[in-house]
């Protein structure tokens, strides 16, 4: 913790104990010459359900890369619990999940294997009693009990992706952080899934990537709505069809209500557009 | 194939013995790097690596004619040449920059083009058809035992990092951001598959080292459900290419490397066919069941 800025310190002393899961403070960054993200800000608290939401490009999968450390920001904080994405304390916290479709359904991998992954040492060796202990318990979580010795190839998508979801659990994060969990699946594994979610939120941060507002609308408690900048928007009081057409129509129609200790800011329209 | 036989265990004629055993050594090298070779399809690396190959070779060669240097033997410089080439192509595939393909193109045909450069300024007449196309029968006693040692160097630490290698090519970003360092994983990888494509080179020749590399585990990934299981049965197979290739080329009296190759590709194609009726028969069973009821 020494290379820690004393502005984190503050925060974390003002928090009390608990601290926010997520924090971005102006935020920037740019790929070459492009710019991708202008003065990100939001927090996400401690047992949120959010969604990042934003059209093709605007950044959304560089949010997710920036929390995982796995890229770094042109200037601006991001913090993981207090600590830097790149520690390997905040690492082990989040909890990734990929988009299932990206995978070459002809490895040869056995289930158990995959799932073992989110107990990888940082080095050479090999997993004990306890990785596969903490590995069933993941896949019963998912509902995949005696799944184990299948082989990744042979499962369904939603399987797939249950299979994925309990590899990140088996790190034991406190977020689980979800590429576009909706893209190639159908309503019952849909279904099946936001139940699933719903689950962990009890004791997890859930924060979804995702274009599919239908699905998500029912259970989130804060949106982030990305295109370069981003808003974080709560979301108790708004219906799925309200946020359907705030989505589709120019952003001046939503209520950006302001949560009581929340970074959410003010909007200026012209700027935050969702089109 | 008495003729073979009598030939591998005539005392006064090693080089046949020799050759059979740098085969069988070298498979469980090649079963294992060749499956992870074509999980994570960096086949492609693999085949430049062999092409540069011949730099080193040429090198070697140039040096011992011109300057009398004998220690720098033609497998020595064929090991520098292989893990030179693949560090090249990693570093730039892992720190981006440039087209992939690009450099792959580049080292591949620059390290053919000066190993034969070397070769022809080497004064005599050398063949670079031995190199290009293998011959497992110049396998000294000496060399050996060098495959031997690199073979087992390449199982043992595959075993070791079994397990990262494997989430590494299967989903590397995961992998990454869990805090694990990849880029000692993926480099790891080129390191084995240099080494083992220089194995390769000794036996079936720089030119048809990829499909030494691939072919066995093709036919192996087509009845394995697991990474490991793919290694072994890769193995396998390679050891019956290289070694019923010797005794049909020697028996035949046929280039050694292509008759290997035949062998494996034959087992790859008949597996493929077979695979196919059987699916074919499950399908018809299962409609004619269907249809009876």
């Amino acid at each position: 913790m020494t290379e820690t800025t004393k502005e984190t310190e503050a925060t974390s002393e003002d928090a009390g104990g608990k601290q926010p899961a997520i924090v971005f403070e102006e935020v920037e960054f740019a790929y070459e010459r492009s710019r991708v993200l202008e003065r990100v800000s939001f927090v996400v608290e401690d047992g949120d359900f959010v969604t990042i939401i934003g059209p093709n490009g605007a950044g959304k999968t560089t949010i997710a890369k920036l929390m995982l450390g796995l890229l770094q920001p042109v200037s601006g904080e991001i913090r993981i619990y207090g600590k830097r994405p790149s520690q390997p304390r905040a690492r082990r916290l989040i909890g990734y999940v990929p988009q299932y479709s990206q995978f070459d359904f002809a490895f040869p991998i056995s289930v158990l294997s995959v799932v073992l992954m989110g107990r990888m040492r940082r080095f050479a060796g090999f997993y004990n009693r306890e990785d596969r202990d903490v590995a069933y318990q993941a896949l019963a979580e998912v509902d995949l009990e005696g799944f184990g010795s299948k082989s990744f190839a042979e499962l369904s998508g939603g399987q797939r992706q249950r299979v994925l979801i309990a590899r990140a659990l088996a790190a034991q994060p406190r977020i689980i952080l979800m590429d576009e969990p909706t893209s190639n699946v159908d309503r019952s594994v849909e279904k099946k899934l936001t139940t699933l979610l719903k689950q962990l939120n009890h004791d997890m941060t859930i924060l979804l990537i995702t274009h599919d507002l239908g699905f998500v609308s029912h259970q989130v408690n804060k949106v982030v709505c990305v295109n370069r900048t981003a808003r974080i928007h709560p979301t108790q009081e708004v219906t799925p069809e309200m946020i359907q057409s705030l989505y589709q129509a120019p952003v001046r129609m939503v209520r950006h209500d302001v949560d009581k200790g929340s970074s959410v800011e003010k909007h200026d329209t012209p700027e935050h557009r969702h089109d | 194939m008495t003729d073979f036989f009598s030939v591998l265990f005539d005392p006064s004629m090693p080089f046949l013995r020799y050759a059979l055993l740098a085969g069988i050594f070298s498979s469980a090298a090649f079963g294992v790097v060749g499956s992870i070779v074509v999980v994570k399809r960096i086949t492609y690396i693999a085949g430049a690596v062999s092409h540069s190959v011949l730099a080193g070779i040429g090198l070697s060669l140039f040096l011992e004619s011109r300057y009398g240097i004998e220690w720098f033997s033609p497998l020595l410089g064929a090991v520098i040449a292989a893990i030179l080439s693949a560090m090249i192509i990693g570093a730039v595939i892992y720190y981006g920059g440039e087209r992939e393909d690009t450099v792959i193109g580049a080292v591949w045909a620059i390290g053919m083009a000066l190993g034969l450069f070397l070769i022809a300024k080497t004064p005599g007449y050398v063949d670079p058809m031995s190199y290009l196309f293998g011959n497992i029968l110049i396998i000294s006693q000496s060399d050996l035992i060098l495959i031997a040692v690199l073979d087992a160097g390449i199982v043992g630490v595959s075993i070791l990092f079994y397990q990262q290698l494997q989430a590494v090519s299967f989903d590397e970003v995961f992998i990454r951001a869990r805090g694990i360092n990849t880029g000692f994983y993926f480099f790891l990888l080129l390191l084995l598959t240099a080494v083992t494509v220089v194995l390769l080179v000794t036996i079936v020749g720089i030119v048809m080292v990829i499909a030494l590399l691939t072919i066995p585990p093709a036919i192996a990934g087509l009845m394995s459900r697991r990474l490991w299981g793919m290694m072994m049965v890769a193995a396998f197979f390679t050891m019956i290419s290289t070694s019923a290739g010797l005794g049909m080329s020697y028996q035949a009296d046929l280039p050694t490397g292509p008759v290997i190759i035949l062998v494996a590709g034959v087992i790859y194609i008949v597996t493929l066919v077979l695979r196919r009726l059987l699916r074919m028969r499950e399908k018809r069973k299962v409609s004619g069941e269907a249809s009876s009821l």
